[in-house]
Protein backbone atom coordinates (compact mmCIF):
# COMPACT_ATOMS: atom_id res chain seq x y z
CA UNK A 1 0.00 0.00 0.00
CA UNK A 2 1.59 3.00 -0.85
CA UNK A 3 0.99 6.89 0.70
CA UNK A 4 -0.19 4.52 4.06
CA UNK A 5 1.62 7.61 6.21
CA UNK A 6 -1.04 9.56 5.11
CA UNK A 7 -3.42 7.18 6.05
CA UNK A 8 -5.14 7.02 9.77
CA UNK A 9 -5.05 3.76 11.92
CA UNK A 10 -8.28 4.02 11.95
CA UNK A 11 -9.06 4.01 7.83
CA UNK A 12 -6.77 1.21 7.57
CA UNK A 13 -8.92 -0.29 10.04
CA UNK A 14 -12.25 0.23 8.43
CA UNK A 15 -10.81 -1.14 5.05
CA UNK A 16 -9.67 -4.10 6.78
CA UNK A 17 -13.22 -4.49 8.28
CA UNK A 18 -14.48 -4.41 4.84
CA UNK A 19 -11.90 -7.15 3.87
CA UNK A 20 -8.49 -5.81 2.59
CA UNK A 21 -5.95 -8.13 3.77
CA UNK A 22 -3.89 -5.73 2.53
CA UNK A 23 -4.86 -2.75 4.65
CA UNK A 24 -4.48 -5.04 7.54
CA UNK A 25 -0.70 -6.02 6.96
CA UNK A 26 0.29 -2.00 6.52
CA UNK A 27 -1.41 -1.88 10.44
CA UNK A 28 0.77 -5.19 11.58
CA UNK A 29 3.38 -3.25 9.63
CA UNK A 30 2.96 0.02 11.70
CA UNK A 31 2.05 -1.66 14.98
CA UNK A 32 4.82 -4.83 14.57
CA UNK A 33 7.90 -3.25 16.72
CA UNK A 34 5.27 -2.85 19.68
CA UNK A 35 3.23 -6.33 19.44
CA UNK A 36 6.67 -7.63 19.35
CA UNK A 37 8.29 -6.08 22.59
CA UNK A 38 5.37 -5.81 24.67
CA UNK A 39 5.06 -9.53 24.22
CA UNK A 40 8.93 -9.38 25.06
CA UNK A 41 8.29 -7.74 28.38
CA UNK A 42 6.12 -10.44 29.37
CA UNK A 43 8.07 -13.66 28.23
CA UNK A 44 11.30 -12.81 28.23
CA UNK A 45 12.12 -14.79 25.20
CA UNK A 46 12.06 -13.42 21.72
CA UNK A 47 11.00 -16.52 20.01
CA UNK A 48 7.94 -16.72 22.20
CA UNK A 49 7.57 -13.40 21.69
CA UNK A 50 7.62 -13.61 18.14
CA UNK A 51 5.34 -16.39 18.44
CA UNK A 52 3.04 -14.00 20.70
CA UNK A 53 3.07 -11.54 18.24
CA UNK A 54 1.95 -13.33 15.29
CA UNK A 55 -1.49 -15.03 16.99
CA UNK A 56 -2.33 -11.56 18.81
CA UNK A 57 -2.07 -9.99 14.66
CA UNK A 58 -4.13 -13.22 13.77
CA UNK A 59 -6.67 -12.56 16.59
CA UNK A 60 -6.94 -9.14 15.97
CA UNK A 61 -7.78 -9.80 12.57
CA UNK A 62 -10.55 -12.16 13.90
CA UNK A 63 -12.20 -9.92 16.24
CA UNK A 64 -11.63 -6.53 13.64
CA UNK A 65 -15.55 -7.04 13.45
CA UNK A 66 -15.47 -6.00 17.01
CA UNK A 67 -13.61 -3.10 16.97
CA UNK A 68 -16.39 -0.19 17.07
CA UNK A 69 -13.03 2.68 17.55
CA UNK A 70 -14.08 3.68 20.83
CA UNK A 71 -9.98 3.23 21.57
CA UNK A 72 -7.20 3.74 19.60
CA UNK A 73 -6.80 0.78 17.36
CA UNK A 74 -2.96 0.30 18.47
CA UNK A 75 -3.97 0.05 22.54
CA UNK A 76 -6.43 -2.46 21.37
CA UNK A 77 -4.20 -4.43 19.68
CA UNK A 78 -1.46 -4.23 22.58
CA UNK A 79 -4.18 -5.67 25.37
CA UNK A 80 -5.00 -8.33 22.89
CA UNK A 81 -0.99 -8.97 22.60
CA UNK A 82 -0.65 -8.53 26.60
CA UNK A 83 -3.67 -10.96 27.96
CA UNK A 84 -2.15 -13.33 25.39
CA UNK A 85 1.73 -12.79 26.21
CA UNK A 86 0.61 -13.49 30.16
CA UNK A 87 -1.30 -16.58 28.76
CA UNK A 88 2.15 -17.82 27.45
CA UNK A 89 4.06 -16.49 30.58
CA UNK A 90 1.68 -18.88 32.73
CA UNK A 91 1.94 -21.68 30.28
CA UNK A 92 5.94 -21.67 30.41
CA UNK A 93 5.71 -20.85 34.24
CA UNK A 94 3.59 -23.85 34.74
CA UNK A 95 6.08 -25.95 32.67
CA UNK A 96 9.02 -24.77 34.35
CA UNK A 97 7.63 -25.32 37.78
CA UNK A 98 7.08 -28.84 36.53
CA UNK A 99 10.77 -29.50 35.27
CA UNK A 100 11.86 -27.55 38.52
CA UNK A 101 9.79 -30.14 40.64
CA UNK A 102 11.23 -33.20 39.01
CA UNK A 103 14.79 -32.00 38.94
CA UNK A 104 15.50 -29.67 42.11
CA UNK A 105 18.38 -27.16 40.99
CA UNK A 106 19.34 -23.50 41.06
CA UNK A 107 16.37 -22.40 38.19
CA UNK A 108 13.90 -20.40 39.60
CA UNK A 109 10.61 -20.45 38.78
CA UNK A 110 10.37 -17.91 35.75
CA UNK A 111 11.36 -18.01 32.14
CA UNK A 112 13.66 -15.46 32.87
CA UNK A 113 16.34 -18.03 34.79
CA UNK A 114 16.46 -19.35 30.92
CA UNK A 115 15.75 -16.20 29.12
CA UNK A 116 17.70 -15.97 25.48
CA UNK A 117 20.54 -13.54 25.70
CA UNK A 118 19.98 -10.52 23.25
CA UNK A 119 23.36 -9.74 21.98
CA UNK A 120 24.40 -6.35 22.80
CA UNK A 121 24.96 -4.74 19.40
CA UNK A 122 26.23 -1.30 18.72
CA UNK A 123 28.94 -0.82 21.26
CA UNK A 124 33.03 -1.57 20.95
CA UNK A 125 34.16 -4.95 22.07
CA UNK A 126 35.96 -3.72 24.72
CA UNK A 127 33.45 -1.94 26.42
CA UNK A 128 31.34 -5.13 25.65
CA UNK A 129 33.37 -6.64 27.83
CA UNK A 130 34.06 -5.09 30.59
CA UNK A 131 30.57 -4.66 31.08
CA UNK A 132 29.50 -8.09 30.74
CA UNK A 133 29.40 -8.97 34.76
CA UNK A 134 27.80 -6.20 36.00
CA UNK A 135 25.26 -6.61 32.63
CA UNK A 136 24.96 -10.12 33.33
CA UNK A 137 24.14 -9.33 36.94
CA UNK A 138 21.65 -7.09 36.41
CA UNK A 139 19.95 -9.27 33.77
CA UNK A 140 20.02 -12.13 36.56
CA UNK A 141 18.54 -9.77 39.13
CA UNK A 142 15.82 -8.56 36.85
CA UNK A 143 14.70 -11.57 36.59
CA UNK A 144 14.20 -12.19 40.43
CA UNK A 145 12.21 -8.91 40.33
CA UNK A 146 8.48 -9.21 41.34
CA UNK A 147 6.13 -9.62 38.44
CA UNK A 148 4.52 -5.96 38.97
CA UNK A 149 7.49 -4.49 39.24
CA UNK A 150 9.48 -6.35 36.25
CA UNK A 151 6.57 -5.70 33.79
CA UNK A 152 6.73 -1.77 34.30
CA UNK A 153 10.41 -1.65 33.91
CA UNK A 154 10.47 -3.85 31.01
CA UNK A 155 7.38 -2.11 29.41
CA UNK A 156 8.89 1.11 30.43
CA UNK A 157 12.50 0.37 28.63
CA UNK A 158 10.90 -0.94 25.18
CA UNK A 159 11.06 3.23 24.19
CA UNK A 160 7.67 1.56 22.06
CA UNK A 161 5.19 2.25 24.93
CA UNK A 162 3.79 5.40 26.48
CA UNK A 163 2.81 5.29 30.32
CA UNK A 164 -0.49 5.73 29.79
CA UNK A 165 -0.19 2.70 27.45
CA UNK A 166 1.82 0.47 29.75
CA UNK A 167 -1.16 1.82 32.46
CA UNK A 168 -3.94 0.54 30.30
CA UNK A 169 -2.04 -3.11 29.58
CA UNK A 170 -1.23 -3.45 33.43
CA UNK A 171 -4.48 -2.08 34.49
CA UNK A 172 -2.69 0.74 37.00
CA UNK A 173 -2.98 4.17 36.90
CA UNK A 174 0.10 6.29 35.43
CA UNK A 175 1.22 7.14 39.19
CA UNK A 176 1.19 3.54 39.96
CA UNK A 177 3.29 2.49 36.73
CA UNK A 178 5.89 5.11 37.47
CA UNK A 179 6.19 4.29 41.12
CA UNK A 180 6.91 0.61 40.29
CA UNK A 181 9.13 1.43 37.83
CA UNK A 182 11.00 3.75 40.39
CA UNK A 183 10.67 0.87 43.11
CA UNK A 184 12.36 -1.81 40.73
CA UNK A 185 15.41 0.43 39.98
CA UNK A 186 16.04 1.07 43.58
CA UNK A 187 15.40 -2.62 44.20
CA UNK A 188 18.10 -3.79 41.58
CA UNK A 189 20.60 -0.94 43.29
CA UNK A 190 19.91 -2.49 46.53
CA UNK A 191 21.11 -5.70 45.71
CA UNK A 192 23.58 -4.79 42.87
CA UNK A 193 25.36 -2.87 45.81
CA UNK A 194 24.59 -6.01 48.05
CA UNK A 195 26.54 -7.90 45.44
CA UNK A 196 29.83 -5.56 45.59
CA UNK A 197 28.54 -3.46 42.95
CA UNK A 198 29.49 0.97 43.96
CA UNK A 199 26.66 3.21 43.41
CA UNK A 200 28.66 6.69 43.41
CA UNK B 1 28.86 5.25 24.93
CA UNK B 2 27.33 3.44 27.57
CA UNK B 3 25.73 5.36 30.34
CA UNK B 4 27.72 3.12 33.10
CA UNK B 5 31.44 4.40 31.97
CA UNK B 6 31.91 5.85 35.02
CA UNK B 7 32.00 3.01 37.92
CA UNK B 8 29.10 2.54 40.09
CA UNK B 9 26.44 4.13 37.95
CA UNK B 10 23.83 1.50 38.31
CA UNK B 11 21.62 3.50 36.98
CA UNK B 12 23.16 3.78 33.65
CA UNK B 13 23.64 -0.49 33.64
CA UNK B 14 20.25 -1.03 34.68
CA UNK B 15 19.32 1.81 32.05
CA UNK B 16 21.81 -0.17 29.54
CA UNK B 17 20.72 -3.70 30.98
CA UNK B 18 16.74 -2.99 29.88
CA UNK B 19 17.49 -1.75 26.93
CA UNK B 20 19.21 -4.38 25.24
CA UNK B 21 16.39 -6.56 26.62
CA UNK B 22 13.61 -4.79 25.54
CA UNK B 23 14.93 -2.79 22.56
CA UNK B 24 14.84 -5.61 19.73
CA UNK B 25 13.00 -6.03 16.36
CA UNK B 26 11.28 -8.65 15.57
CA UNK B 27 12.67 -10.78 12.70
CA UNK B 28 11.74 -9.64 8.99
CA UNK B 29 8.76 -11.34 7.36
CA UNK B 30 6.26 -11.05 10.86
CA UNK B 31 3.81 -9.17 8.04
CA UNK B 32 4.37 -12.27 5.78
CA UNK B 33 3.72 -14.73 8.75
CA UNK B 34 0.34 -12.80 9.54
CA UNK B 35 -0.81 -12.92 6.68
CA UNK B 36 -0.14 -16.93 5.82
CA UNK B 37 -2.27 -17.34 9.21
CA UNK B 38 -4.96 -15.50 8.34
CA UNK B 39 -7.40 -17.09 7.14
CA UNK B 40 -10.76 -15.81 5.19
CA UNK B 41 -11.78 -12.37 5.73
CA UNK B 42 -14.84 -11.15 7.36
CA UNK B 43 -16.58 -10.67 4.46
CA UNK B 44 -16.24 -14.55 3.25
CA UNK B 45 -16.43 -15.70 7.07
CA UNK B 46 -19.79 -13.68 7.20
CA UNK B 47 -20.70 -15.43 3.62
CA UNK B 48 -19.66 -18.93 5.28
CA UNK B 49 -21.92 -18.44 8.63
CA UNK B 50 -24.74 -17.20 6.23
CA UNK B 51 -24.19 -20.29 4.03
CA UNK B 52 -24.03 -22.78 7.30
CA UNK B 53 -27.01 -21.46 9.03
CA UNK B 54 -29.24 -21.62 5.67
CA UNK B 55 -27.94 -25.06 5.90
CA UNK B 56 -29.21 -25.78 9.38
CA UNK B 57 -32.34 -24.42 8.96
CA UNK B 58 -32.96 -26.58 5.46
CA UNK B 59 -31.88 -29.56 7.61
CA UNK B 60 -33.98 -28.93 10.41
CA UNK B 61 -37.09 -28.67 8.15
CA UNK B 62 -36.07 -31.59 6.33
CA UNK B 63 -36.45 -33.61 9.86
CA UNK B 64 -39.74 -31.52 10.66
CA UNK B 65 -41.15 -32.66 7.87
CA UNK B 66 -40.37 -36.35 7.62
CA UNK B 67 -41.24 -36.54 11.75
CA UNK B 68 -44.85 -34.73 11.04
CA UNK B 69 -45.16 -36.49 7.33
CA UNK B 70 -44.18 -40.44 8.81
CA UNK B 71 -46.99 -42.91 8.56
CA UNK B 72 -47.57 -44.17 11.99
CA UNK B 73 -46.81 -48.06 11.95
CA UNK B 74 -48.32 -50.10 14.86
CA UNK B 75 -45.54 -51.73 16.90
CA UNK B 76 -46.62 -55.20 17.49
CA UNK B 77 -44.92 -57.10 20.18
CA UNK B 78 -43.30 -60.26 18.41
CA UNK B 79 -45.18 -62.64 20.85
CA UNK B 80 -48.79 -62.08 22.86
CA UNK B 81 -48.99 -61.28 26.15
CA UNK B 82 -48.39 -64.15 28.51
CA UNK B 83 -49.41 -63.97 31.97
CA UNK B 84 -47.22 -64.80 34.44
CA UNK B 85 -47.57 -68.64 36.10
CA UNK B 86 -45.65 -68.62 39.18
CA UNK B 87 -44.34 -72.25 39.62
CA UNK B 88 -46.11 -74.82 41.57
CA UNK B 89 -44.48 -74.73 44.84
CA UNK B 90 -42.42 -78.08 45.97
CA UNK B 91 -43.32 -79.00 49.81
CA UNK B 92 -40.03 -79.12 51.88
CA UNK B 93 -39.37 -82.73 52.48
CA UNK B 94 -41.56 -84.52 54.88
CA UNK B 95 -39.32 -87.46 55.61
CA UNK B 96 -36.86 -86.66 58.75
CA UNK B 97 -36.06 -89.99 59.82
CA UNK B 98 -33.21 -92.22 59.15
CA UNK B 99 -35.16 -93.54 55.72
CA UNK B 100 -35.04 -90.20 54.58
CA UNK B 101 -31.57 -89.93 55.44
CA UNK B 102 -30.96 -93.24 53.23
CA UNK B 103 -32.57 -92.07 50.63
CA UNK B 104 -30.81 -88.89 50.13
CA UNK B 105 -27.36 -91.13 50.70
CA UNK B 106 -28.69 -93.62 48.19
CA UNK B 107 -30.34 -91.41 45.35
CA UNK B 108 -28.22 -89.40 43.00
CA UNK B 109 -28.64 -85.73 44.08
CA UNK B 110 -31.65 -84.43 42.26
CA UNK B 111 -30.55 -81.30 40.07
CA UNK B 112 -33.09 -79.35 39.32
CA UNK B 113 -33.03 -76.70 36.49
CA UNK B 114 -35.14 -74.25 37.22
CA UNK B 115 -36.56 -72.32 34.33
CA UNK B 116 -37.41 -68.48 35.53
CA UNK B 117 -40.71 -66.99 33.56
CA UNK B 118 -40.25 -64.97 31.08
CA UNK B 119 -39.83 -61.39 31.87
CA UNK B 120 -43.21 -59.82 30.64
CA UNK B 121 -44.28 -55.75 31.26
CA UNK B 122 -46.32 -55.63 34.11
CA UNK B 123 -48.01 -53.04 32.17
CA UNK B 124 -49.61 -55.08 29.59
CA UNK B 125 -49.34 -54.94 26.16
CA UNK B 126 -47.96 -52.04 23.94
CA UNK B 127 -51.04 -51.00 22.65
CA UNK B 128 -49.08 -48.91 20.12
CA UNK B 129 -46.44 -46.31 19.79
CA UNK B 130 -45.52 -44.93 23.54
CA UNK B 131 -46.34 -40.93 23.92
CA UNK B 132 -47.62 -38.86 26.23
CA UNK B 133 -50.86 -37.72 24.53
CA UNK B 134 -51.64 -41.12 22.94
CA UNK B 135 -52.91 -42.57 26.57
CA UNK B 136 -56.73 -42.61 26.83
CA UNK B 137 -58.56 -42.48 29.81
CA UNK B 138 -60.53 -45.77 28.56
CA UNK B 139 -57.61 -48.07 28.60
CA UNK B 140 -58.32 -50.99 30.96
CA UNK B 141 -55.96 -51.55 33.78
CA UNK B 142 -54.32 -54.93 33.55
CA UNK B 143 -55.71 -57.51 35.61
CA UNK B 144 -54.20 -58.85 38.97
CA UNK B 145 -53.55 -62.44 38.81
CA UNK B 146 -56.52 -64.33 39.53
CA UNK B 147 -55.02 -66.39 42.45
CA UNK B 148 -53.36 -63.46 44.15
CA UNK B 149 -55.78 -63.48 46.71
CA UNK B 150 -55.01 -67.03 47.52
CA UNK B 151 -51.02 -66.43 47.48
CA UNK B 152 -50.97 -64.20 50.02
CA UNK B 153 -53.99 -63.16 52.14
CA UNK B 154 -53.39 -60.31 54.85
CA UNK B 155 -54.83 -60.33 57.50
CA UNK B 156 -56.91 -57.82 58.79
CA UNK B 157 -55.81 -54.72 60.92
CA UNK B 158 -57.75 -52.89 62.79
CA UNK B 159 -56.48 -49.96 61.23
CA UNK B 160 -57.75 -49.08 58.31
CA UNK B 161 -54.46 -49.28 56.10
CA UNK B 162 -54.86 -50.20 52.34
CA UNK B 163 -54.34 -53.88 51.52
CA UNK B 164 -51.46 -54.69 49.48
CA UNK B 165 -52.20 -57.06 47.01
CA UNK B 166 -48.64 -58.60 45.46
CA UNK B 167 -48.80 -58.86 41.63
CA UNK B 168 -48.32 -62.36 40.87
CA UNK B 169 -45.36 -63.01 43.94
CA UNK B 170 -43.97 -66.37 42.82
CA UNK B 171 -43.03 -68.17 46.00
CA UNK B 172 -39.88 -69.32 46.44
CA UNK B 173 -38.86 -72.28 46.20
CA UNK B 174 -35.25 -73.82 47.94
CA UNK B 175 -34.31 -77.17 46.69
CA UNK B 176 -32.82 -78.67 49.49
CA UNK B 177 -28.66 -79.52 49.21
CA UNK B 178 -28.33 -83.28 49.03
CA UNK B 179 -25.13 -83.89 50.55
CA UNK B 180 -23.63 -86.79 49.52
CA UNK B 181 -20.94 -88.18 52.28
CA UNK B 182 -17.59 -88.33 51.11
CA UNK B 183 -16.14 -91.71 51.32
CA UNK B 184 -12.44 -92.58 51.80
CA UNK B 185 -10.86 -95.78 51.42
CA UNK B 186 -8.34 -97.27 53.38
CA UNK B 187 -5.28 -96.71 51.92
CA UNK B 188 -3.09 -99.78 51.51
CA UNK B 189 0.35 -99.42 51.69
CA UNK B 190 2.67 -101.23 49.09
CA UNK B 191 5.78 -102.19 48.91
Amino acid sequence: MTGSLEVSDLDLVRLAQAGDAEAFGELVERNRRAVFRAALAAVGSPTEAEDVAQEAFVTAWRKLDGFRGESQFRTWLLSITWRKAIDRRKTISRWLKLAASSSRDEAGDDMFDIIERVPATGRPHDEVMASNELQRDVRTLIGTLPRKLRDALLLAGTGEHTYDEIGQLLGAPVGTVKWRVAEARRVLKRKLTAMGYANE
Amino acid sequence: MSNYDAPGSLDGAIDDAVRDMMQVDPRPGLRQRVAGSIGARPQQRARLRLGFAWAASLAVVAIVSVLLFRSPEPSQPAHPPQVAVAPPAVPAPAQVGPQAVEARRTAPPRVTQRRDPAPESIFGPRANRVAAASVAPSVPATPAPADADAIVDLPPIPWALPRITPIGVAPIHVTPIAITPLSVSALSHRR
